[in-house]
């Protein structure tokens, strides 16, 4: 009643998380709940550190970019944000 | 039944290929050395498609924005406020013809960055429709660094013709064992060795010989050769 649910499993979750082929998916399933643990949470670091650099690149591009084309560049990288 | 490699430059290739995804230290995937090589590169392309998948929307924006000025401006923009990781990715949703226009423009040692983190199956077409002298300048400052690993996944993505003329220009039988070493795609590994010359494969094999680590990998390439090629190799490497 009070163990761990489905959705905490590491192996679960690197399963919903990497679109795995059958070798990949072998291998996500031979690891211990120690390195499946692990390797989630490096990706999830990954993932901080990987929008932190294109926020900053965004920036830095935007500061450079030719002023008569600035304002088509700004509507561009910025979408919906 | 398949057979394990005594020692595993394939798997150090890949552990060192996840860390640079995972922005870690190859030591700190060094619990994944048990599996071959073929299994973490599965693993491996599996998260650089995540990683690529979620930043999807922005890097299109990117890309889109990168063609609102002349792609020298855009070379000029991506090497002065990029990171060659974001590039990288950037690159992943660029139409492969404007890619290779940008290229042309960046600076050789920041197109190797680009190089190191470039994904694939986006590597492909930008790689392929590279100049050839803009291919092997990069292969050159690759080889200055003695970034194998790298080497091995553009040779992955190169043509037969291409093979060809980055090998001819290296004519490094020691850099090209490394790079034959570290490449963890069956086919590419195929390629390779039927594009190469035989005198250049003939040196690697020697080379080889000589370093007792890479003989076990030399005859495993050979494997891919006609036997009647393979035994004049192998008869050429003894007598050295």
């Amino acid at each position: 009643m009070y163990g761990p649910r489905v959705d905490d499993d590491p192996h679960e979750q690197l399963h919903t998380t990497l679109p795995l082929d059958e070798r990949a998916a072998l291998l996500v399933d031979s690891l211990t709940s120690a390195e499946a643990d692990r390797l989630l949470h490096r990706l999830r670091v990954a993932d901080c550190d990987r929008d932190r650099e294109v926020d900053a690149a965004i920036d830095a591009a935007l500061s450079v970019v030719p002023r008569v084309a600035r304002g088509h560049v700004r509507r561009a990288l910025r979408g919906g944000r | 039944m398949s057979r394990r490699r005594p020692s595993l430059p394939g798997v150090q290739a890949e552990l060192t290929r996840l860390a640079r995804l995972l922005d870690c230290a190859a030591d700190d995937v060094a619990d994944l050395a048990r599996f071959d090589a073929a299994e973490l590169r599965a693993l491996r392309l599996a998260v650089a498609t995540r990683q690529r998948a979620r930043g999807a929307a922005v890097h299109a924006r990117l890309a889109r924005a990168g063609r609102l000025v002349p792609p020298r401006v855009t070379a000029s923009v991506a090497h002065r406020t990029m990171p060659a990781r974001v590039a990288a990715e950037v690159v992943s949703a660029m139409r492969p013809d404007h890619a290779v226009e940008v290229a042309h423009h960046l600076p050789v040692d920041y197109l190797a960055d680009v190089t190191r983190h470039l994904a694939p199956d986006a590597a492909v077409p930008v790689v392929t429709g590279l100049s050839e002298q803009v291919l092997l300048s990069v292969s050159h400052e690759l080889r200055r660094r003695d970034d194998f690993t790298t080497m091995a996944e553009v040779v992955t993505a190169l043509t037969a013709a291409q093979v060809e003329a980055v090998a001819g220009a290296l004519d490094d039988a020691a850099a090209l064992l490394q790079v034959a070493l570290h490449i963890t795609d069956d086919a590419a590994l195929d390629r390779l060795v039927r594009t190469l010359p035989e005198p250049l494969l003939a040196r690697m094999a020697r080379r080889a010989r000589r370093e007792a680590r890479a003989w076990p990998h030399l005859l495993d390439l050979l494997r891919r050769l006609p036997a009647d090629r393979r035994r004049r190799l192998l008869a050429s490497a003894a007598q050295a």
